[in-house]
């Protein structure tokens, strides 16, 4: 009686542990009958990023279609890919920078988009729609430096960056070989029309400029956050810095940034292959497009993001336009680095500035 | 188990009288036998979790385009980057072990010894240390070890100009890890210390040997139990170690554990990451081998 008394319960846990576990989520995709989905989740980088997209996209999204909005943190294309191979959709849609965009668009991980449901006529004539994504979002990765470290002004472009000894300091530059490469040639005298393709002989050139900078380097940045800190503290005094980041730093820090040279880095909305809520995920898109909410994007990451959309800028006073990655005059400055032949070609690099880096 | 076996020996032989006895023995073997299916749950848990998980990893690192392939390991292995890397990572988690060790050594003595009143208070603080999350610890250590922080502060007020470099190197790094593992080490080491006889080291002494003799012929082969098992567990962690190197090391500390996110995250080549993890998961097998070891003679060395 007792022995079977425990093999009962036993074996009734199991089965419960067993069917909590095939649960699975609940039903929450279009109906065929054209039903809208309760909620839609659109994964992003959290913190200031995650509150500028709310104010921005959000908010209005769930005010015109009743339709709630999930957030899933970070951002990483693992997060499309383990959907689409899993069939277990936790994250529909999400703003993505060029780089993961190009990378999930190589894996296959988008979903194509249907234009008729979104309205880029807004868009600024310079950016391409992508079959898998529309342009949503732009920041620059811009020099940036301490003013009391450089009384005088500090490097206003990359030759100068490279320049230790009129502008000496500690430096930091983000871990990664893309745009480095580029940086690198820049400083080494290259001119940015010459830059693409990225052929052998200028990977080789770039890594021995590197080569020139590299003694001078004292954190290798993976952390945006911290890289905030980095340089308020004043661990270093020169540094690449996102300009959404750059923009929302305290006065109190001094730094200043410049505009030549800079990144503008185009970031596209794109939708995880095979999603039940792609109607949603295009209607969120659609809000995006908006001028209006481009600004409030903008403006609730302290104006270091820019609008895709011409027509944001007459929601800013001159001065804020300045800030902005997007204003005419601070786009002519910089270049766009190649994000797709980076998506292609990363992995043959990587190992290559990994073993430069620890050598 | 042999001590019941060879009652139920002498209940066989022993026959009638003692029908009853046998009668409630066997049932207490019933009942421990069907007593050990309630683990099943938490088998069944473990191995979805954990067991299955693991598995994944493991074939995905055999996986290649036309099926089977030792591609990944070739790459793994064969890359002279990531070569030194994993050498790096195993001797480097070696060394962290031993800085542990010292430092844990020492406290976990003091805390069996001069300090034994406050043995609880010690071990409060250090459990306190558990609750905090190993991140918050982390960017902790990057305020104190900044440019602006307290030891940089202290060096300037003595005059100098410019403090000696903290973070982002081998010391930040060290400093940050120590600080998470050694309370696992007192955690191994404080209670074999306290289970040694002090009269052990009294009587070497009377015997004729110094203090420091005493020390090192008596009291530390009593506790050896405990340091390997603290050295087993703190280098099995070390190994594993993502965020403190990431955020506190330069590049000469990078471990394999961040080549290993990149290629999980930056480049999505999961195969690649599965062979990484494996190797990184077979220099945790000379430990536990070594531990194993230990345990079983453990019953010679009569304690711990």
């Amino acid at each position: 009686m007792h022995r079977e008394l425990k093999t009962a319960i036993a074996a009734v846990s199991v089965a419960a542990l067993l069917a909590g576990c095939a649960a699975g989520a609940p039903d929450n995709g279009s109906n065929g009958d054209g039903e809208l989905a309760s909620s839609i989740t659109v994964m992003t980088w959290g913190g200031t990023w995650t509150e500028a997209e709310a104010a921005g996209y959000h908010v209005p999204f769930t005010d015109q279609t009743g339709i709630e909005v999930n957030t899933a943190t970070p951002m990483d294309v693992s997060k499309f890919r383990i959907a689409v191979e899993s069939g277990n959709y936790e994250v529909d849609v999400a703003l993505l920078p060029p780089y993961h965009f190009f990378l999930a668009k190589e894996l296959g991980l988008l979903e194509p988009i249907d234009l008729s449901l979104i309205d880029t006529s807004t868009l600024s004539p310079d950016l391409e729609v992508d079959e898998f994504g529309v342009p949503g979002s732009m920041v620059a990765q811009q020099i940036a430096y301490r003013n009391d470290a450089f009384p005088n002004g500090g490097p206003q472009n990359w030759a100068e960056f490279w320049d230790v000894e009129k502008f000496p300091g500690k430096r930091s530059l983000e871990d990664s070989p893309v745009a480095n490469l580029e940086y690198a040639l820049l400083a080494d005298g290259m001119a940015v029309s010459d830059l693409y393709p990225l052929t052998p002989e200028k990977i080789d050139r770039a890594f021995a400029s590197l080569d020139k900078i590299k003694p001078h380097i004292l954190a290798w940045g993976n952390n945006p956050a911290l890289s905030q800190q980095m340089i308020t503290d004043g661990e270093v005094d020169a540094m690449m810095l996102f300009s959404g980041r750059a923009s929302s730093l305290d006065p109190s820090a001094n730094v200043s940034v410049s505009w030549e040279q800079a990144n503008q880095n185009v970031g596209l909305w794109a939708i995880v292959k095979g999603t039940p809520r792609v109607k949603e995920a295009h209607m969120l898109i659609n809000v995006a497009m908006d001028p209006e909410n481009q600004a409030m994007f903008s403006r609730t990451t302290g104006f270091g993001y820019g609008t895709v959309s011409p027509q944001g800028s007459d929601f800013f006073t001159p001065e804020e336009l300045e800030k902005m990655p997007s204003h005419p005059e601070n786009y002519a400055k910089g270049f766009k680095v190649d994000n797709e032949w980076w998506g292609k070609n990363l992995a043959d690099i990587l190992p290559r500035w990994e073993e430069w880096k620890i050598s | 188990m042999t001590v019941t076996a060879d009652a139920k020996l002498v209940d066989a032989q022993a026959g009638g009288p003692r029908g009853s006895a046998r009668a409630t023995r066997s049932s207490k073997y019933a009942g421990r036998a069907a007593g050990s299916y309630l683990v099943t749950p938490a088998l069944v848990f473990l191995g979805v979790t954990f067991l299955f998980p693991m598995l994944t990893v493991l074939w995905a690192s055999f996986e290649g385009e036309n099926g089977f392939t030792l591609e990944w390991y070739a790459t793994a292995l064969g890359t002279p980057v990531y070569q030194r890397l994993i050498v790096y990572t195993y001797v480097f988690s070696a060394g962290v072990t031993l800085i542990c060790l010292v430092f844990g050594f020492l406290l976990s003595y003091a805390m069996a010894t001069f300090w034994k009143r406050h043995a609880g208070a010690i071990m409060a603080g250090l459990l306190l240390a558990f609750w905090t999350g190993m991140l918050i610890r982390t960017y902790a250590w990057m305020v104190i070890l900044g440019s602006k922080g307290i030891f940089a502060g202290a060096f300037r007020a003595v005059g100098v100009e410019e403090p000696p470099q903290m973070m982002y190197n081998t010391f930040g790094t060290v400093v940050g890890m120590a600080n998470i593992l050694i309370p696992y080490m007192v955690l191994m080491l404080y209670p074999v210390m306290n289970r040694v006889n002090p009269n052990l080291m009294m009587a070497a002494q009377t015997l004729g040997a110094t203090r420091l003799r005493a020390f090192w012929r008596v009291y530390v082969p009593a506790t050896i139990p405990g340091i390997v098992s603290g050295c087993v567990l703190v280098y099995m962690i070390t190994l594993g170690f993502y965020i403190t190197p990431a955020l506190l090391g330069g590049t000469e500390n990078m471990m394999i554990s961040q080549i290993i996110e990149r290629q999980i995250s930056t480049l999505q080549n999961w195969n690649l990451a599965g062979a990484l993890s494996v190797v990184l998961m077979l220099g945790c097998i000379i430990p536990l081998w070594i531990y194993s070891r230990q345990l079983k003679s453990s019953n010679v060395l009569g304690g711990g």
